[in-house]
C-alpha cells in the first residue's frame, strides 16, 4: 500500500505524533505538507515507498510511547540513514525500543546517542559469518578434499595441530558475508594442505624444531611454505586456488613482495616439491622482508604438532598391525604364519608414489590398494584410512609397517588396557539385584563364553510430566510434517495382487493361461482378476537407547528428541516398535531400561518416560544386544531390526573396554545376527569408522557428524532401512 | 504377431565394447563360466558390472540376455507362460528358459529387487544339477555347458528388505567390483567420451572426494557411470560445472546441506 494513497490517516498521523516539519519532508509524500520529496533536509537519502512506510511506522510508535524518545529519534535519523539501510534502521528502532521496555528511558536515548557504536556492530553482524554456522559444512568438505580426517574447532590461534584445524569464532574481514564464508573454507583448506602435502611430515618436523635460531626461522619457513602449498593446490583445484588469489586481502605492493619470493624461490612452485625444500631455503630467504601474511594463513606450532605426531606415528603402527592380523584371520584362504613367526612381505600396498606420498590424480583412501601375496586385494576402508593417516605422517610407508606377526594379540595390551583378568572385580558389590537374568559373555581371550556371567535386571524409567514432548514436537514441527508425509508414502504402499477370485481388474495373464489350460483339456483356473491390496508391512524395531553417562547434556536431549519424532513417524505405520535404554556399571549390574515393549501403545506414559531417560553409568553393550534380540526373536515379523542409538565405544567398570568390550559386542551381534535379526547402530561418535565396521558391518552404521542433526537424520535412516 | 519378438541371435554383441579390466576378473569369469559356475558381481552402482557382461559375452561369443530384476517380476517373468495366439495357445520362452535353451548368458541385475520367492527358481539351475524345471510343460530343462547365469547386486544398500539371503547367494562364485583406480577411470573417461585428460583428472578427482563422503552424508559416491555422462555433457558443449551439477550432484543427493558440500568440491576442481 502506498502510504500517499490516504490522506486523511496520514493527516491523522501527523497531528497525533507532532513530528517535526524535517522530518515530515524527508520522509516525502505521504507525511508531507509539501510537494513530495521538496527540499528534503539534511540530504537525507530519498526514501522509496517501503523505507517511508516503515519510518512511519516507527514515528507512531514512538509517540505512542515516549514524545521524548521521538526527539532524540528523530535527531538521529538522519545520520542513522547516511549508516545503515533501511533495514538497520529498522533494527535499530527494535533496539531502542527494547532496551526502552527492559531498563527504562535513559537507557532508550543512551541507546540512541550510541547510534555509531550499533551501526558497527550490526555491519559486521550482517556480514560476519559464526564458525558454528559452517562447522559442519567445513568438516564434510575437508573429509571430501581427502587424507586424515579433520576436526574443525574454535580455538585462540588460527592453526593445525594435525588433528584439528582451529580457527576463529567470528569472522567479518570482508564487507561480504559469502566472502567471509569462503575465508573460513579457504583457511581451513590451507591448514588442510600444510596436512595433506607433508607440511607437518615427522622428518621435517624434527629437523625444523632443531634448527638454530627458530624464533627467526619459523616465519621464513612458514613465508616458504605458503609459496609451495599454494602452488600445490594451484595445481590440484584450479577453483580453490582462484578463490585463494581473490580473497588474500592483499595491497599491490604484498603482491608484488609474493612474486619476488616466488622468482626467487622457483622451485617451491613444482609439484614435486616438499617440506624439506622449503627447509633447505631458509637459509638464503633469511633477512630479507617477510611477505605480509595473507587473509588465509594462521600460525605454526611445531611443539604442539610434534606432540600430537609422536603419539599418532606409536598408535597408528599398532593399529595397523593390529588391522592387518585381523583381517588374515578372517579372509578366507589368507593365512597368516604362525604365531611368532614374522610375517614378512605378504601385505604390499600400491597406488602410493614415493616422493609425494601419494599419485597425484586421487586425493583418498580409494587410491590405494592393500594387496595380500602380491594378489589379492583387500577391501578395507579402515585399514586404507590408518594408510593414509601413515602416509602423511611418515611420507613413506616404512616396511616393517606392513611386517605382520602371526601371533600378534591385537589391541593394545589386552593384558593392560582391556584388563581382561580383572573382570570379575566389581566395584559396587553388594548391589541389591531384584530378580535378575544372567546372560553369558565373551572372553576373547578365553575364545569362550563366560556362562552366567552378566546379571541384568528390567526396570521401568521413572516417568517426567513435563512439556518435552509437546515441545519437541512443536519445536521440530516443520521437519514432522515432511517426516509424516514421506512416511505416510510407506504405509500406504499398494502392490497388485494377480490370481485372484475377485478383483479390479481381468488379470490378462491368468486368463490367457486359463484358456490355454482349457484348451488343452485341463481344467481352468478361477483366479482371473487382479486387485490392488494395501501392502502390509512386516517389520519391527526394536531401539535400544545408549544412557551411559556420556550422553549427558546435548547427546541425551537429541537422543530424547529423536525418539518423539521417530514415536510420531512410525506411529503413522503398523511398525511394531519398542524403545529400551541400556546402562550400567560392572557385569553385576547391568540394567535395562523399559521405555515402551511391542504391546504397549504410545501412550501419555510412554511419553512421559522418553521425557525422563536420564544419562546413568556405563555401556556394558553384549548383555544389553542378547537380551533385547530375545524380545525381537520372539515376534513373528518377517523383518526384525535392532537398531542402536549410541555416542561411543562400549565401555565399562572391570575390563569391559578397549578390545574386550568391542569383541563382545560383536559376538553379541553375531548372536543376534543368526537369530535373522538385521542389527544396525546409528552413533554420534566422530571415531566410529574405526570400530563400527569391526562390530557391525560395513553397511551396518550410520555415522551423525554432528549431534544436533541426529533428531532430524533418524526418522530417515529408518525408512531407508526398510524401503 | 510373432511368440518370440527378440531372436536369440539379437542378443549376440558383436563389437568389443569397451572395457579396462581392474584385476584377474577376466580370468576368473571365464574359469566359472568354463566349469558351469554361475557368477555373482557384487559393487556399487555405476562401477562397470554391465559394461563387465557385456564384454565377457562378446569375449565368449555367447549372447547376453539381461534382466533387470524388480519387485513385480515373478517366476513366469523369468521362465515363461503360455499365450493365445490366432485361437491356439503358445507357450513362450522366458528369458531364462530361452539362455538356458540357447547356451547363452543369462544375466539378473540387481537380484535383490527381485522377490524371494522368485529368485529360488534360479536354485536348481545354479548348483551341479544346472537344471531349469518348467512345470507348464512338465519340462527338465538341462542347461547346455555354455549357459551361464550370471547375477548383480550392490551390498551397500542399507536395506533389510534387500539383502541375499544366504541360501542363493552361497551358489555363486563372487567377483567383487568396486570403482578403477584413479589412473585406471581417467584412460576410460577419456576414451569413453572423448574428453580431453586434463577434464578427466579432474572428473575423476571430483568423484574420488564424493566417495570420500560415503556414509557421511552421502549413501553412495558417484559413480564412474555419472561422471561418464558428465564428461559427455562437456564434450558436448556444456560448461563443466553445470555439467556436473546435473549429471553429478543432483543425482547424487537431494539434501542441500550435503549438496552445497558437493557443490563446493566441485568448485574446487572445476
Amino acid at each position: 500500500m502506498d502510504i500517499s494513497a490516504s490522506p486523511p490517516d496520514t493527516e491523522q498521523t501527523r497531528e497525533r505524533v507532532q513530528i517535526p516539519a524535517h522530518l515530515l519532508r524527508a520522509v516525502g509524500g505521504g507525511l508531507s505538507p509539501g510537494p513530495p520529496g521538496e527540499d528534503l533536509v539534511h540530504s537525507l537519502p530519498e526514501l522509496g515507498t517501503a523505507a517511508r512506510r516503515c519510518i512511519d511506522h516507527w514515528l507512531q510508535i514512538l509517540q505512542q510511547d515516549h514524545p521524548d524518545l521521538l526527539a532524540h529519534f528523530s535527531g538521529r535519523l538522519d545520520r542513522a540513514l547516511a549508516l545503515l539501510e533501511i533495514e538497520g534502521v529498522d533494527a535499530w528502532m527494535t533496539a531502542i525500543l527494547d532496551r526502552y521496555d527492559k531498563r527504562g528511558l535513559g537507557a532508550a536515548i543512551e541507546a540512541i546517542a550510541n547510534l555509531d557504536g550499533f551501526a558497527e556492530e550490526y555491519r559486521a553482524r550482517q556480514s560476519g559469518v559464526r564458525l558454528e554456522e559452517l562447522e559442519p559444512f567445513l568438516e564434510k568438505y575437508l573429509t571430501g578434499l581427502g587424507g586424515r580426517p579433520l576436526r574443525v574447532v574454535n580455538g585462540e590461534h588460527v592453526f593445525t595441530d594435525t588433528e584439528s584445524i582451529y580457527l576463529p569464532a567470528f569472522l567479518n574481514v570482508f564487507d561480504r558475508r559469502s566472502d567471509n564464508e569462503t575465508l573460513y573454507k579457504l583457511t581451513a583448506v590451507y591448514h588442510w594442505a600444510q596436512n595433506r602435502y607433508g607440511g607437518w611430515r615427522l622428518d621435517a618436523l624434527e629437523r625444523l624444531l632443531q634448527l638454530p635460531g627458530l624464533p627467526r626461522a619459523l616465519p621464513v619457513f612458514a613465508a616458504l611454505e605458503s609459496l609451495r602449498l599454494e602452488a600445490r593446490l594451484a595445481l590440484d583445484f584450479p577453483g580453490l586456488h582462484r578463490e585463494l588469489r581473490r580473497l588474500d586481502n592483499l595491497d599491490e605492493d604484498g603482491r608484488a613482495r609474493y612474486l619476488a619470493w616466488s622468482e626467487d624461490n622457483r622451485l617451491l612452485l613444482q609439484a614435486g616439491a616438499g617440506p624439506m625444500d622449503s627447509m633447505d631455503r631458509i637459509s638464503g630467504n633469511l633477512g630479507k622482508p617477510l611477505p605480509a601474511r595473507k587473509a588465509y594463513h594462521g600460525e605454526y606450532f611445531p611443539e604442539t604438532v610434534l606432540e600430537k605426531l609422536r603419539e599418532r606415528v606409536k598408535q597408528e603402527k599398532d593399529k595397523l598391525q593390529q588391522s592387518l592380523a585381523r583381517i588374515g584371520r578372517e579372509q578366507p584362504g589368507l593365512v597368516i604364519a604362525g604365531a611368532g613367526e614374522p610375517d614378512n612381505g605378504q601385505w604390499t600396498v600400491s597406488g602410493v608414489d614415493p616422493g609425494v606420498g601419494f599419485n597425484s590424480v586421487n586425493q583418498g583412501p580409494g587410491a590405494l590398494t592393500l594387496l595380500f601375496r602380491d594378489q589379492e586385494p583387500v577391501a578395507d576402508d579402515e585399514v586404507k584410512q590408518l594408510l593414509v593417516s601413515i602416509i602423511q605422517d611418515l611420507g613413506r610407508l616404512p616396511e616393517d609397517y606392513l611386517q605382520v606377526s602371526g601371533g600378534y594379540s591385537g589391541f593394545p595390551d589386552a593384558g593392560t588396557e582391556s584388563g581382561a583378568g580383572e573382570v570379575g572385580k566389581d566395584a559396587a558389590a553388594g548391589y541389591d539385584l531384584q530378580n535378575p537374568v544372567y546372560y553369558p559373555e565373551w572372553d576373547y581371550t578365553r575364545q569362550r563364553y563366560r556362562n552366567e556371567f552378566c546379571a541384568l535386571t528390567e526396570v521401568d524409567i521413572v516417568p517426567v510430566e513435563d512439556n518435552f514432548y509437546t515441545g519437541t514436537l512443536e519445536k521440530y514441527r516443520f521437519h514432522l510434517q515432511s517426516v509424516r508425509r514421506s512416511f505416510e508414502t510407506m504405509a500406504e504402499g499398494y502392490e497388485q495382487r494377480k490370481r485372484q477370485t475377485f478383483g479390479d481388474e481381468i488379470d490378462f495373464d491368468a486368463l490367457v493361461e486359463a484358456s490355454a489350460d482349457r484348451r488343452q483339456g485341463l481344467e481352468m483356473s478361477e483366479n482371473l482378476y487382479s486387485c490392488f491390496h494395501r501392502s502390509r508391512r512386516d517389520v519391527a524395531v526394536m531401539f535400544m537407547v545408549d544412557m551411559s553417562g556420556s550422553t549427558r547434556g546435548w547427546v541425551n536431549l537429541v537422543e530424547r528428541e529423536a525418539l518423539v519424532l521417530l514415536c510420531e513417524a512410525l506411529e503413522m505405520l503398523s511398525d511394531p516398535y519398542a524403545i529400551y535404554g541400556f546402562s550400567g556399571r560392572t557385569h553385576k549390574r547391568c540394567e535395562i531400561y523399559r521405555v515402551k515393549k511391542f504391546e504397549e501403545a504410545c501412550t501419555a506414559l510412554v511419553r512421559a518416560r522418553i521425557s525422563g531417560i536420564k544419562p546413568r553409568t556405563y555401556t556394558r553393550m553384549g548383555v544389553a544386544i542378547r537380551h533385547l534380540g530375545k524380545y525381537l526373536q520372539a515376534l513373528k515379523a518377517r523383518s526384525r531390526l535392532l537398531i542402536t542409538l549410541s555416542d561411543g565405544k562400549p565401555e565399562d567398570y572391570g575390563g569391559y573396554r578397549g578390545r574386550y568390550g568391542m569383541e563382545d559386542t560383536r559376538q553379541a551381534i553375531a548372536e543376534v545376527r543368526a537369530g535373522g535379526i538385521y542389527p544396525f547402530c546409528i552413533t554420534i561418535d566422530n571415531e566410529a569408522r574405526e570400530y563400527l565396521p569391526y562390530m557391525y558391518g560395513s553397511a551396518n552404521y550410520t555415522v551423525i557428524d554432528d549431534v544436533r542433526k541426529l533428531p532430524y537424520k533418524v526418522s530417515d535412516i529408518y525408512r531407508r532401512l526398510t524401503t | 504377431m510373432s511368440a518370440n519378438p527378440v531372436r536369440i541371435e539379437e542378443y549376440a554383441i558383436r563389437q568389443e565394447p569397451y572395457y579396462e579390466p581392474a584385476g584377474n576378473e577376466i580370468d576368473i569369469f571365464e574359469a566359472a563360466a568354463g566349469n558351469g559356475l554361475p557368477v555373482l558381481l557384487k559393487g556399487p552402482t555405476g562401477c562397470g558390472k554391465t559394461r563387465f557382461m557385456e564384454y565377457m559375452s562378446w569375449r565368449l561369443d555367447r549372447p547376453v540376455i539381461t534382466v533387470s530384476c524388480h519387485d513385480d517380476l515373478s517366476a513366469s517373468d523369468l521362465v515363461g507362460r503360455y499365450l493365445i495366439k490366432g485361437g491356439e495357445t503358445v507357450w513362450v520362452d522366458g528369458p531364462l528358459t530361452r539362455a538356458v535353451r540357447s547356451g547363452a548368458i543369462c544375466y539378473l541385475d540387481e537380484i535383490v529387487e527381485a522377490r524371494k520367492d522368485t529368485t529360488v527358481v534360479i536354485h536348481p539351475l545354479c548348483d551341479d544339477r544346472r537344471l531349469l524345471p518348467i512345470e507348464k510343460l512338465g519340462e527338465l530343462l538341462e542347461a547346455p555347458p555354455e549357459f551361464c547365469l550370471t547375477v548383480s547386486y550392490n551390498p551397500g544398500y542399507q536395506s533389510v528388505l534387500k539383502d541375499l539371503k544366504q541360501s542363493t547367494r552361497q551358489r555363486f562364485v563372487a567377483l567383487d567390483f568396486s570403482y578403477p583406480q584413479p589412473d585406471r577411470e581417467v584412460e576410460i573417461l577419456v576414451k569413453e567420451t572423448g574428453v580431453n585428460t586434463a577434464t578427466a583428472t579432474m572428473l575423476v578427482r571430483f568423484a574420488g572426494m564424493t566417495r570420500n563422503l560415503k556414509d557421511n552424508g552421502l549413501t553412495e559416491g558417484a559413480s564412474t557411470r555419472l561422471i561418464v555422462n558428465a564428461a559427455r555433457l562437456i564434450r558436448h558443449g556444456i560448461a563443466p560445472r553445470q555439467a556436473c551439477e546435473t549429471a553429478v550432484n543432483q543425482a547424487l543427493t537431494d539434501d542441500e546441506e550435503i549438496l552445497k558440500t558437493v557443490r563446493e568440491l566441485c568448485a574446487s576442481v572445476l
